[in-house]
């Protein structure tokens, strides 16, 4: 095998692990691996990276699903508003100035990693009998313990104000919105980190496919790249999906304030004119 | 309470066809390539990013009709994702071309 394609095919199988656990995709490690590390054009690594995160995406969600861990209503809810962000920030693309929302983006991520690692707990206790007749209080059997946890959903208005956001950030920086949206619906909505980053996941193929379309349409996909990436990302979902059952909800969390601190410094190092 | 739930499995497996689908037909024509077989393996390949493409599409479909009957309301979000994120795509198409 050609060693630029087994590269891709490895960084594809770690973007797919962490992606599937932390809902977050995975092209904050295919993309910046890809174009910096083995000189792959941009537009190629991202195009690649896009296909990647669909295949994590179906991959992952489908585990997901099956273990009543995504909230579908939330995540249809929350994709529309994060559309309707997508499609605002790529007409005000060449008003804004990148370079400092990455700076402040970065910023804001550090401040909300810092506060899903040592702030409250943001899920309020509840019990099934409890649940109101609202239309996002659901319940998820808890993998580890065998229980079915009830949880409440709160201030929706705000989370979907902050998908909007989300959105409009996807099409400014080119980032993919699960890093703004499991933070929104785990700290700000209530909502479990099980059951926010799988919904994330459910979320990022949509998403995903609607920009792949453009660079496949423009040439930009090239198949043996894809096929590694692909075959890779589809491997490590679901060895990630494994992992997301049985890890704790703290390890989730902890491995998605990892990927945030990660990502929030490559967003850093754009602003600073260094990052892919 | 919470409502009785609405089935998942017709969106799992549609989810799951289409990435085995697409990885399949991927590895496929990363071997033609290999052995040669150069614009074979770009045909393959390309169906397969087509497949792949159409993935969410089809989840999303799934989606609509697994939850039309128990909750209609997020079943037409489902609709409407597909037509807003199918309406800037071809916006985005044509305003390259």
């Amino acid at each position: 095998m050609i060693p630029l394609e087994l590269l891709a095919l490895l960084a594809a199988l770690g973007a797919g692990v962490f992606g599937a656990i932390a809902g977050v995709g995975g092209g904050i490690i295919v993309v910046p691996l890809l174009s910096v590390a083995l000189g792959v054009p941009l537009h190629h690594a991202i195009a690649v990276s896009l296909l990647g995160v669909i295949a994590i995406s179906a991959t992952a969600s489908a585990n997901y699903l099956e273990a009543g861990f995504v909230s579908r209503r939330i995540g249809l809810t929350l994709l529309v508003a994060t559309t309707l962000g997508g499609i605002v920030g790529g007409f005000i693309a060449g008003l804004v100035d990148a370079r400092l929302l990455a700076a402040l983006f970065g910023i804001v991520l550090i401040a909300v990693a810092l506060r899903m690692l040592f702030g409250r707990e943001p899920v309020e206790p509840t019990t099934v009998e409890d649940l109101g007749p609202l239309e996002f209080d659901a319940t998820y059997v808890e993998p580890r313990t065998g229980e079915e946890v009830a949880y409440r959903v709160r201030n929706f208005g705000i989370g979907s104000a902050v998908s909007v956001f989300a959105g409009m950030l996807s099409g400014l920086l080119g980032v993919g919105g699960g890093i703004v949206n499991v933070p929104t619906m785990n700290s700000l909505m209530g909502v479990p980190i099980r059951v926010a980053t799988a919904t994330s996941t459910y979320m990022l193929g949509a998403t995903a496919a609607a920009s792949a379309v453009l660079y496949f349409s423009r040439g930009e996909v090239e198949p043996a790249l894809a096929g590694a990436v692909v075959v890779g990302s589809v491997v490590g979902a679901r060895i990630g999906a494994r992992f997301h059952h049985v890890l704790p909800q703290r390890a989730l969390t902890l491995i998605f304030v990892g990927v945030a601190a990660f990502f929030a410094v490559q967003m850093l190092l754009r602003a600073l004119g260094g990052g892919a | 309470m919470t409502d009785p739930r609405p089935r998942v499995h017709l969106t799992a497996r549609a989810l799951t066809a289409g990435s085995l689908s697409a990885a399949g037909l991927l590895g496929l024509a990363f071997l033609l390539g290999l052995a040669g077989a150069v614009d074979l393996g770009r045909l393959v390949g390309n169906i397969g990013v087509m497949v792949l493409l159409a993935t969410p599409v089809a989840g999303l479909l799934t989606t609509w009709w697994e939850l039309r009957v128990l909750r209609p309301t997020h079943a037409w979000l489902a609709t409407a994702v597909l037509l807003v994120l199918g309406l800037a795509t071809i916006v985005a198409l044509a305003a390259r071309a």
